[in-house]
């Protein structure tokens, strides 16, 4: 399965690109990752939970950084099994960045493999779910890149990894004790003209 | 490994094995779990069979409602005649779900709890503006149906919370109504459009048209349009125009986006037309 | 093999002709008919399969320490376990030998087994599959057939034809090829054709892997009694697998005992080595009693139908005559050849249709990629071939501005025509097939094209394939004192009703009434070898082989019968009631007469009979061959639908489907495998397709696997029989099996056309491709 999509962040490129390969950060932008950590230049691994329809996913996952090119291009290929589902996944991903007015544009796309059981479900889940992933991470990384608070550590940092803070303004995740409130799955604010404005962009 | 199965006999130790395990899940009839089950995926360590409780499965005609208990099976709901007569769009989109075997096993509470984007009856009960009671350790709330569905195969119910009744208006405003479902594979399966629409009047000329959509966004979605003075071309416009504003279709191997938005739109034309039919019929 | 010249009075009793009714129709419907699973075995430990969930992966290591830790699991097997007590004997496959029951060093597929727990009961077996953990190594996987033709990447390292066939010894070893058959048809100059004739059509054509769905699961019993091999099984193939377990255990052929009941279902989905070399394996190295029960998941990569690939060009003169045509033709057989190599080559061969073609090149590949791997489907790959030659001959006759069936009329092989292939054409009446259908549907009444957003039309399409051939059938007649019978042969009734209707055989022949002769069930102990029941070939294959037994049987009974009377044998006839003198009038009854044989009752006479067919093997270059099969299926489709131009939805009018079967011996049943292929081919002219997302099949459950249900029958399905009677087929008989299927796509997609004036080339038509292909229409 294919996805791709672009966006705007308001910062420079070199900032944006420095994120996007700090696990301290990263762990925040992923929704349901747990655990994140870099293990050289290249190889992180980590893991990740997420829920729907009452199914529970937990899968440990390794990336690796296969393509790099500063401050504009990279390409990752991570693998992920759920061991209690039989099932894995395999997620080639490729980001482009470049600077524009507004800061930078970011155009990504995905390939998705999801083989064994939770490969029957079909495409609508995942698609369903990795929009949800989407809007997540664009969210948090302006929030990231835009928030001196999110600054980055350095680099080459290999740390455990803290829990994530809980997400005030995020779509909340399917979270098995939470009660969302209906108001509260709409974006609001800034995020909502973000939102709207990537949904145009495709 | 598989779930224990527990039966209480009352609603109150229904709700306290609940809320004492929270990875245990109401079982209504079970096609949709046991499919989850039977496919190893599911998480749940007990199902909580509801089927024993007494009253659970009453259906209840009280002049200006329709109380369904959630053990009241969608067959009923396809061939009573009460329903038929009182709600006849909430009985045609029953009557569309599966094939009788599943109609004749799953539960009309476990139909709306499933949450699933795709189901036919909630449309229809969109339309009528139902009222979904819930039951926990916690007590008893009433969720405006519009208030129901939140997200992807999420509802509004709380884990341990038991739906213990649907309660539909009936009421002598709805000037027509109507359920229209299109299918792309074979005849049997899963909508991959549905809309229901109902005309309803509004003190004396003013009226409106309710229109819910299925399986054309995450969740079963509702617009309301005002189609005072207009004629049926007029009126299918707008309410074209307001649909379209609301889907946001999933792509799978029933269609893709495009393919899906357009079948969306002829199902709110045709269900336009049909209401149109119906109202000059009367 | 008899020579007599048939004839249609038959001298015999009356059986023949009549739609007796099914045997053990009574216990299905009343469901108390024992299937397979039914029968009663020993007590078993029970199988639960861990799957990969890599399409292409090196396996690194294999934890089944908490498998091993739930309470009722006795042990956890790999196919390294296998490969050290069998070691290249593991591999086994009807063409290749290429393909272990449980993944050795590699996995090919998404849900290859990787690892079987034996646990005390299904339950537990299952939940401790799941519990099974493998490290594997990635391999980048061939993902379709132009990934596997034109990449890199290889899903074997090598092939590995299986040993035993000459024909494909010289692949023996080859590498860096995911083409592990390739078969070409050359006949005249078909390029210089193209490029002189004035009309020209081609096509990229597409038909998706579809999975056969019957409805009876699989299941699979086996285990060891005095060091003999006993298996249970759901196999359409009992003779083949008692040959593949008897060589893969290395034991002789009478140490291996395979036992079927009636199947619930098949359409070629129990054939070869499916379930029997996993549960023998496992049986024989471990001791053990073990039964392998599939879910309808798994069912779903077992084993598929063929997707395929056409790319087809066909060429016809200023007089409508087919000058010439080619085909390109890639099977994708997945990670396992199976029977592709056959299914490449002999329904390659007819790509180009039932024409008359002076220039025809036809190549036909079966190539491997890293998906379940695909087998014999009812029809064994010739629908996918028919879809590309019946829409290029439509768009050829269109373009000629002629009617597509008078064009079809002109073109199709008659009786004497020599085919494309290089073999004369025999009992096979296309001619008679397309006037029957056409005739159905009122092709020449005038047609209301447009009602509102629904446009209508007509479609027609014929269909041709080869019975496999050489093939051996075997038959013994056991009559008993009382005249009653009993038949052994290995055909396995799977719904198809071949029980029936070979105890019409033998009733025929020896004056027997209904009830009267019993089929056994096959038991390789007892029946003796058929090749396969498969490629409706066994009523003429089979039927054959018992006439002659019936035959030999009566021969038996009328000279036994001339010696009690004193007369002499040719003075003696066969008739209802028993044997009779004509010259003293006098009648024994068969019960009198065996009696006073044997002096005691209940005693028994047996005569056994071979019907062994033969061809000449294809000439490697050319592919032509003088004799490429014993008797050809003819067959005709004609829909009448109609096309809803704002949801794309297709509505089946009448569908009228005719099949040329040499002579119906029982015309019920025969209406029934014309209407059930129709229906079936419907599914795949509309709906039926498995999906595959890089590797992983999506909707591999019967959720999202759409098959046609009985709201989406045609308003009017009208099957007809066309009785060509086949030289030495049994009373004229061919089998039927296949017929209906194989041109009913094609004639819905020519209706598509007629309707729309648009060609989909690729199936299934779903309204959402109706509605892109309009809508690209209205753009141009
Ligand atoms: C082959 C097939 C085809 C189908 N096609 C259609 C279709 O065309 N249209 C359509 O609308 N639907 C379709 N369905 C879905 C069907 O409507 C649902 O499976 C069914 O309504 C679920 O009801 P159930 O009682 O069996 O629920 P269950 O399987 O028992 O439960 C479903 C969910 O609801 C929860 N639940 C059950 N009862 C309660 C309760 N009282 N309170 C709180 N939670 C509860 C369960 O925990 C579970 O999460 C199809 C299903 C199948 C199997």
């Amino acid at each position: 399965m294919q996805i791709s999509s672009n966006f705007t962040i308001a910062a420079q490129t070199s900032h944006v690109f420095g994120t996007l390969l700090d696990p301290k950060v990263m762990i925040k932008c992923i929704q349901g990752c747990e655990e994140l950590e870099r293990i050289d230049e290249t190889h992180y691994r980590g893991r990740i939970t997420n829920e729907v329809a009452h199914i529970k996913f937990n899968a440990r996952f390794a990336a690796e950084i296969t393509e790099l090119d500063y401050p504009n291009h990279i390409r990752a290929v991570l693998n992920g099994e759920d061991r209690h589902l039989g099932s894995s996944i395999k997620v080639t991903i490729l980001l482009d960045l470049e600077p524009t007015e507004e800061g930078s544009a970011i155009a990504y796309q995905m390939e998705i493999a999801l083989w064994g059981k939770l490969g029957r479900l079909g495409e609508s889940i995942v698609r369903r779910k990795s929009l949800e992933f989407e809007r997540d991470f664009i969210s948090e990384l302006s929030r990231a890149c835009v928030q001196p608070e999110y600054t980055p550590g350095p680099s080459s940092s290999q740390q455990e990894a803290p829990t994530p803070e809980p997400v005030q303004i995020a779509v909340p995740p399917a979270a098995p004790t939470s009660h969302p409130p209906a108001a509260a799955s709409r974006p609001i604010g800034w995020f909502a003209k973000l939102l709207a404005f990537f949904r145009r962009s495709r | 490994m598989n779930p224990r199965i527990l039966r209480p006999e009352s609603l109150a130790d229904a709700c306290a094995l609940l809320s004492q395990d929270e990875d245990a899940l109401v079982y209504g009839g079970g096609t949709a779990l046991q499919i989850l089950r039977k496919q190893g995926i599911l998480s749940a360590s007990s199902f909580v069979d509801i089927s024993g409780i007494p009253g659970l499965n009453n259906l209840h005609h009280t002049g200006n409602e329709l109380l369904v208990g959630p053990m009241v099976s969608i067959r009923r709901m396809e061939t009573d005649p009460v329903v038929r007569e009182s709600v006849p769009i909430a009985s045609a989109a029953y009557a569309k779900v599966a094939n009788p075997r599943v109609r004749n096993t799953a539960t009309v509470g476990g139909n709306i709890a499933h949450g699933d984007y795709r189901l036919d009856p909630p449309v229809a009960l969109l339309v009528l503006g139902a009222t979904i009671k819930a039951t926990s350790t916690a007590g008893t709330r009433a969720i405006p149906i519009d208030k129901f569905f939140i997200d992807f195969q999420l509802t509004a119910l709380n884990r341990g919370e038991i739906v213990t009744s649907i309660e539909i208006p009936i009421s002598n405003d709805v000037v027509a109504s109507t359920f229209v479902k299109f299918s792309s594979l074979s005849a049997n399966d899963w909508p991959s459009a549905s809309a229901a629409a109902a005309i309803v009047a509004r003190d004396g000329e003013a009226q409106i048209l309710r229109l819910a959509l299925g399986a054309l966004a995450p969740t079963p979605v509702m617009t309301a349009v005002d189609i005072t003075g207009m004629r049926e071309a007029q009126a299918t416009e707008a309410a074209v125009e307001s649909a379209m504003l609301i889907m946001d279709p999933l792509p799978d191997v029933r269609g893709g986006v495009e393919y899906k938005r357009n079948l969306g739109r002829i199902a709110v034309e045709n269900a336009v037309r049909n209401l149109w039919r119906d109202r000059q019929s009367v | 093999m008899s020579s007599e010249v048939f004839s249609l009075e038959s001298q015999d009793g009356n059986a023949v002709g009549q739609s007796w009714k099914r045997t053990n129709s009574e216990s299905k419907v009343m469901g108390t008919f024992r299937y397979t699973a039914d029968l009663p075995v020993p007590k078993c430990l029970y199988l639960g399969v861990h799957r990969a969930n890599q399409p292409h992966a090196r396996i690194d290591g294999i934890e089944t320490e908490s498998a091993m830790a739930i309470p009722g699991v006795v042990k956890v097997i790999t196919g390294a376990d296998l490969y050290d007590a069998l070691g290249e004997n593991l591999f086994t496959g009807p063409a290749f030998s290429d393909q272990p029951p449980v993944a050795w060093q590699r996995v090919r597929y998404v849900g290859e087994p990787v690892a079987v727990v034996l646990a005390e009961d299904l339950a537990t077996a299952r939940a401790a599959a799941d519990e099974i953990y493998v490290e594997y190594e990635f391999i980048t996987p061939v993902l379709d057939v132009n990934a596997a033709l034109e990449g890199t990447d290889y899903v074997h390292d090598e092939l590995r034809p299986s040993a035993v066939f000459p024909d494909l010894r010289h692949l023996m070893g080859k590498r860096d090829t995911n083409v592990n058959y390739e078969y070409n048809l050359i006949r005249g100059d078909s390029e210089t054709a193209h490029q002189e004739a004035p009309v020209t059509v081609s096509g990229e054509f597409w038909t998706p892997p579809t999975s056969h769905v019957a409805i009876e699961n699989f299941s699979a019993s086996a285990w060891v009694e005095e060091n003999r091999l006993e298996l249970v099984s759901t196999t359409q193939t009992p003779s083949y697998v008692r040959q593949a377990i008897a060589t893969m255990l290395n034991l002789r052929l009478n140490q291996v005992r395979v036992r079927t009941l009636g199947l619930g279902g098949s359409f070629g989905s129990k054939m070869y080595d499916r379930l029997e070399p996993l549960v023998a394996a496992i049986a024989w190295t471990q001791k053990l009693p073990v039964r392998l029960e599939l879910t309808r998941e798994e069912a779903f990569v077992l084993t598929t139908r063929h997707g395929v690939a056409v790319s087809s060009r066909m060429s016809a003169d200023a007089n409508g005559n087919i000058v010439a045509a080619t085909a390109d033709v890639r099977y994708d057989t997945g990670a396992y050849a199976d029977i592709g190599p056959r299914i490449a080559a002999k329904s390659g061969m007819v790509a180009c249709g039932p024409y008359r073609i002076e220039n025809a090149k036809i190549k036909s590949r079966c190539i491997y990629t890293n998906k379940p791997s695909a087998g014999p489907f009812r029809g064994f790959g010739v629908p996918q071939v028919t879809w590309s030659h019946e829409s290029l001959v439509d768009d050829l006759a269109r373009d000629l501005g002629e009617d597509p069936a008078r064009f079809r009329r002109r073109n199709l092989l008659r009786e004497g025509d020599v085919s494309p292939v290089g073999t004369v054409m025999h009992s096979a009446d296309f001619i008679g097939c397309l006037d029957a259908v056409t005739e159905a549907i009122g092709w020449t009444d005038p047609l209301e094209k447009i009602e509102g957003s629904w446009k209508w039309g007509r479609g027609v399409a014929v269909g041709i394939k080869a019975v496999l051939t050489p093939t051996v059938s075997n038959a013994v007649l056991q009559l008993n004192q009382d005249a009653s019978a009993t038949l052994l042969i290995s055909t396995v009734d799977m719904g198809q009703g071949s029980d029936t209707i070979m105890a019409q055989i033998v009733a025929d022949v020896l004056f027997l009434g209904p009830d009267r002769v019993r089929v056994i069930n096959p038991d390789t102990d007892v029946t003796p070898y058929d090749t396969i029941t498969a490629g409706s070939r066994s009523t003429y294959h089979t039927g054959n082989a018992v006439k002659k037994a019936a035959e030999t049987m009566r021969d038996r009974l009328i000279e036994i019968a001339a010696k009690q009377m004193g007369v002499s044998a040719s003075d003696c006839k066969l008739a209802p009631g028993g044997v009779i003198s004509s010259s003293s009038q006098r009648l024994i009854s068969l019960e009198d007469l065996i009696l006073s044989q044997f002096g005691a009752a209940g005693t028994t006479m047996t005569a056994e009979a071979n019907f062994t067919t033969e061809w000449v093997p294809y000439d490697r270059t050319t592919g032509q061959s003088t004799k490429i099969t014993e008797h050809w299926f003819a067959g005709a489709a004609a829909a009448e639908l109609g096309v809803d131009t704002r949801t794309g939805r297709i509505r089946i009018r009448h569908l009228a489907v005719a099949g040329d079967v040499g002579r119906a011996i029982n015309p019920a049943l025969v209406n029934q495998q014309l209407l059930g292929g129709a229906i079936m081919g419907m599914g795949h002219a509309l709906f039926d397709e498995i999906v595959f997302d890089q590797g992983q099949i999506v909707n591999g459950t019967l959720l999202d696997y759409q098959l046609p249900s009985i709201k989406d029958m045609p308003e009017k399905l009208t099957p007809i029989i066309v009785e060509n009677p086949h030289r030495t087929g049994p009373f004229g008989a061919k089998g039927v099996g296949e017929t209906g299927l194989i041109p009913i796509a094609p004639a819905i997609a020519n209706a598509v056309r007629d309707a729309i004036g648009i060609r989909i080339t690729t199936l299934p038509l779903t309204p959402e491709k109706v509605l892109s292909a309009l809508a690209n229409q209205g753009n141009k």
